[in-house]
């Protein structure tokens, strides 16, 4: 019996692993786990240092954590250690979450490159090559000025994070397309085109691709051939292309698609006809965390409202919602009664599954330090310190200067009792 | 008579010492990472009324106006109001220098600032009076966002002082933009909403049409509006 209790218990362990190797930790990207993590925080097990900010999530399998930075590389980090195992060299920051299956680690690279390298040692067995990465551009973006002038998105931070699921990785690109490779070879299986940069994850569930691009569009796709199935349009924001576009992955849930949209809704569709079931409006904040789905309850957070909020799936009506005093861009990460998530003031919080109570919060050193004074003394965005003006390269300046106290731009991972996440202040720490 | 030079004399000496911090201030806040230049101008009026303005030259603010200046023998009290989210100074000064804090979103730095000249006040921009053919309600209507906002504005003149407008904006809502300002340069007319609303109002009046064709201006966003003579408003 006791060693029957082992396997089983190898197995479970083996279960939750496989279940934390790519973005939202699996293909539908629900963002739950079975692992438990720390209800209250003990400290700092370890932190590795990569020399640039951290915005990609990490990911989990066997006993290695696998992220990238934008300094270029992608490591492999002993999980129990914070050892370095490898590290693989790329030409541009890897924005991405790497994925892990079969051996082999996918990411995606600024250098226009997509992947795949040996999971333990790190040695390249394919790449395959897009036709250019770049952040998504507009005129008079946001409100800057000159309104004629194109400005790049200076929170358009990540870049898609692939997904695998039979036999085929899939991912998004700057130069709009979302692309289908074999996974063994990367043999080009098919290509979508999108009218913009899709730079959210796409989902995969019951033979179709779910995805999100930045021309407002949601769209749902054959897996086997790349066919359409359907497409939803989203906001437009022709004056200044701020409520446009979707950042945010989607999930699906017992037949229905989930996705947060910069246009500020929070949408539900039938995953089969596309037909919507409800949307929630979030009064101008962006959303572009992605959702999780746990107990018929959807979890997200929004940017300028700084709200993490719960919605009852069924009615599409709001259960609870927390302030979290900043723009979450992280997405939550449940681990049995607990959800876990970054906010950009440098903190990672943990909170109440149900009530969404916060229950710890761990702060860098660098937002600490509130260098610049980003932040106010509550915690909260010093925006009219920050954004003093809104011409020319000013705000571009301004975020990079908010995202230097060590913002939380990526989605933890729970694993073992242990939170990995990354920082723009350059780190990832592992909190227990 | 020999006594009433000296007298004078020492009343002006006496006034001067009394308000040491009638000057320009430079120096720098230590904001962590970041150190801040920042200008400050401080004078009294005839009356003994401070003003001030102060320039922050990495921050884009160059002479807003003091606001609440509290001048207590050698501690000095001043606010800036619609500026980087309206912060204050508190310090004291030995006519030389001027050390204190700085305080902004609940944030405290110090700052240390050195007498380096005279005091330069920037004039707080005045609006003007409107010739008489501008006087009256003027109305006006705008597409935004799919919606036909119709815009009010009344322009009045007052003795000895610029010219005010009540700014009225009617779409889904009723709003009263509250006026800063209203200008009149040749025959253009320029009317600026407080700080916060960044809304601008300008158009060009034309004689021969009697209207005045302008824009409704809000940060990146320009419409046109051309503005007409309300039925009944006296000119």
């Amino acid at each position: 019996m006791t060693r029957l209790a082992t396997v089983l218990t190898v197995l479970w362990i083996a279960a939750i692993c496989s279940a934390q190797s790519m973005f939202r930790g699996d293909k539908v990207h629900s963002g739950v786990s079975s692992a438990s993590g720390p209800r209250t925080l003990h400290g700092v097990k370890w932190k590795f240092a990569t020399g640039n900010r951290v915005v990609s999530s990490a990911v989990f399998d066997a006993g290695v954590v696998f992220f990238g930075s934008d300094d270029g590389n992608v490591y492999a980090v002993d999980a129990a250690t914070g050892v370095q195992r490898w590290k693989y060299v790329t030409d541009g920051p890897v924005s991405s979450t790497p994925a892990v299956n079969g051996g082999l680690v996918y990411f995606l690279s600024y250098d226009g490159r997509f992947y795949a390298v040996d999971e333990s040692s790190g040695k390249l067995r394919w790449k395959f090559r897009t036709a250019g990465e770049r952040r998504f551009e507009a005129r008079g973006l946001h409100g800057m000025q000159p309104a004629s002038q194109t400005f790049l998105d200076p929170y358009d931070i990540y870049l898609s994070s692939p997904v695998v699921a039979a036999g085929t990785v899939y991912f998004g690109s700057s130069d709009g397309n979302v692309y289908a490779l074999d996974a063994g070879s990367g043999e080009l299986r098919w290509k979508f085109h999108t009218g913009d940069v899709v730079h959210a994850s796409p989902a995969y569930a019951n033979g179709k691709v779910y995805f999100g691009s930045w021309d407002s569009f949601f769209y749902t796709v054959d897996a086997a051939t790349g066919a359409e199935k359907w497409r939803f349009h989203g906001g437009e924001d022709p004056l200044i292309h701020n409520q446009v576009g979707f950042q945010s992955s989607p999930v699906i849930a017992d037949g229905i698609v989930y996705t947060g949209c910069r246009d500020s809704n929070v949408y539900a569709f039938d995953a089969e006809t596309g037909k919507e079931k409800w949307r929630v409006f979030n009064q101008g904040s962006w959303v572009n965390a992605s959702p999780a789905v746990v107990n018929g309850t959807l979890l997200y957070a929004t940017s300028d409202s700084s709200l993490f909020q719960a919605v009852d799936v069924a009615a599409g009506k709001p259960v609870f919602q927390q302030q979290t005093k900043a723009y979450v861009f992280s997405s939550p990460a449940v681990a049995g009664n607990t959800v876990y998530f970054g906010v950009l003031n440098g903190k990672v919080e943990a909170r109440d599954l149900s009530s969404g109570e916060l229950l710890w919060s761990f702060q860098t050193e660098a937002s600490r330090k509130n260098r610049n004074w980003v932040l106010a003394a509550d915690g909260s965005f010093n925006s009219p310190f920050l954004f003093s003006s809104n011409w020319n390269e000013a705000p571009i300046v301004a975020a990079d200067r908010q995202f230097g106290i060590g913002a939380i731009f990526a989605t933890p991972l729970i694993v073992n009792g242990v939170v990995y996440v990354g920082s723009a202040d350059g780190y990832v720490y592992a909190l227990d | 008579m020999r006594i009433r030079p000296a007298f004078l004399l020492f009343m002006a000496t006496w006034a001067h010492a009394a308000a040491p911090a009638e000057a320009r201030w430079e120096g720098t806040i230590q904001v962590p990472g970041r150190e801040l230049t920042v200008v400050i101008d401080l004078a009294q009026d005839a009356d003994g009324k401070w003003a001030g303005s102060v320039t922050f030259p990495a921050l884009s603010v160059k002479g807003t106006a003091l606001a609440d200046i509290q001048v207590t023998g050698s501690e000095l009290r001043f606010a800036v109001k619609g500026a980087l989210g309206d912060p204050s100074f508190h310090g004291r000064t030995d006519g030389t220098s001027f050390n204190g804090e700085f305080l902004m979103g609940g944030n405290t730095a110090p700052f240390q600032l050195q007498k380096t000249g005279a005091a330069q006040v920037d004039p707080p921009r005045v609006g003007t009076a409107v010739t008489s053919e501008l006087e009256g309600v003027w109305q006006g209507e705008f597409m935004r966002n799919g919606y036909a906002l119709i815009t009010t504005i009344q322009l009045s003149n007052h003795p000895g002082a610029p010219a005010t407008a009540q700014f009225r904006v009617v779409g889904k809502r009723d709003t009263n933009i509250p006026v800063e300002r209203v200008a009149q340069d040749g025959d253009w007319v320029t009317i600026n909403a407080a700080p916060q609303y960044q809304i601008v109002f300008e158009g060009q009046f034309r004689k021969a049409t009697g209207e005045i064709a302008g824009t409704f201006r809000q940060g990146p966003e320009e419409i046109p509006l051309n503005l007409h003579r309300l039925k009944g408003s006296a000119q």
